[in-house]
């Protein structure tokens, strides 16, 4: 599933913030946690990524692992330098007034589950 | 003439609500002069009201405090800000719990969050939760604080929960800290071999103290200074005019294979 495809989905009431030029990238699979350091060890290339973090280091972090892209959930507006470093680098923002819990949920539904699951899972 | 100051920068008082009451400033005063601290930083969480009465009670032991807070950022990171003096605490120091969420505390939970005065009675309680992030990004709160000519230090970064790096991941670009906290879990070899960004940057360790025992560390921070001053900690810190910063283990009384002793 491409990002667009997810922007048109009323359900999840995206704004672009950033990074436009990413809209095709396909998404495979989805993560969220708001702590950087977890997201870097765990997260995998391509997941979605959903966060309340808004500092200008989601977009490293987001480059380092070559992610499809971040939500910021819960109507938070993130800081303009972290906009402009995101437009710099090539990385898709969107926003949600949707709570982090309710995005995820509706991304499942829309059939995205985590890359990492299976060894989560596996690890009991 | 430059000596060596054995310092702990990072002490909690009654007011954070995470602190147990024994942490009065009297009490405060005494196990940091029992443990050799000539220069005390008292760090509450997004609050300064205790530190005037802490200085006043130090001052008459002869050690030395640096007013500061602690504050927790939007991120959730934590970090040590330090004031030239009292009265630009009370002015930066204002500016920056101005910017908590008016969230009540409910003491039965989080604990009391009291304001008292050197003779140790009671002031008051401070209503607003301190345990919050104000809503200002780190970078805000350290123009804030440098704008003030105050010191910019995160705290215990190698920790788990609260800090730069495991909030943060790496250190941003846009932060150009005094120095970084690293907690007394760690030796500074042990940190930088878990975290090697922080390489190149001075550390300080301090005791994070919430309860009066929490004063004796394994290691300690010393500054080679000519004065216990703010102005003398940065030179210190950016190891300008033959003043420095160690780290050393708290078994040792002084930092006997530099020179300078005590």
């Amino acid at each position: 599933m491409q990002l667009k495809t997810l922007l048109e989905a009323p359900e999840l009431g995206l704004n672009l913030k950033a990074g436009r030029s990413g809209l095709e990238r396909e998404v495979r699979g989805g993560y969220t946690s708001d702590l950087l350091s977890h997201v870097m060890s765990r997260a995998r290339e391509g997941d979605l990524w959903v966060t309340v973090q808004a500092h200008q280091n989601i977009v490293a972090v987001a480059v380092l692992l070559n992610l499809a892209g971040i939500i910021i959930a819960g109507g938070i507006e993130p800081q303009e330098d972290t906009l402009s470093k995101a437009d710099a680098e090539g990385v898709t923002i969107f926003t949600t007034n949707l709570p982090a819990f309710e995005v995820v949920g509706r991304l499942y539904a829309l059939g995205i589950r985590a890359s990492n699951s299976y060894a989560a899972l596996a690890q009991g | 003439m430059l000596r060596w100051l054995k310092a702990d920068l990072h002490v909690h008082t009654v007011l954070s609500p995470c602190a147990e009451l024994e942490m009065g400033p009297r009490a405060i005063v005494a196990a940091a002069a029992a443990n050799g601290i000539g220069l005390l930083g008292i760090t509450d969480h997004n609050a300064w009201a205790n530190v005037p009465a802490v200085a006043a009670l130090a001052a008459r032991e002869g050690i030395a405090v640096l007013p500061g807070m602690e504050v927790q950022t939007r991120e959730e990171v934590h970090v040590l800000c330090f004031f030239p003096d009292l009265a630009s605490l009370a002015v930066v120091g204002e500016e920056i719990r101005r910017h908590l969420p008016r969230i009540e505390n409910r003491p039965e939970v989080f604990g009391d969050q009291v304001i008292v005065d050197a003779e140790e009675n009671i002031l008051g309680f401070e209503n607003t939760l301190l345990l919050n992030s104000v809503e200002l990004t780190l970078e805000e709160v350290q123009d804030i604080t440098r704008r003030a000519g105050g010191l910019f230090i995160p705290a215990h970064v190698d920790r788990p929960a609260f800090s730069l790096l495991a909030n943060l991941g790496v250190v941003p670009p846009a932060l150009e800290p005094d120095a970084l906290e690293i907690s007394g879990r760690v030796t500074p070899e042990e940190v930088k071999s878990l975290f090697p960004a922080l390489t190149g940057y001075s550390l300080i360790t301090s005791s994070d103290a919430h309860r009066l025992s929490d004063l004796a560390t394994p290691r300690a921070t010393w500054f080679y200074v000519a004065a216990p001053t703010l102005a003398e900690v940065v030179l210190a810190l950016a190891g300008l005019e033959g003043r420095k910063v160690v780290i050393v283990s708290s078994l040792e009384n002084k930092p006997h294979d530099l020179p300078g002793r005590l």
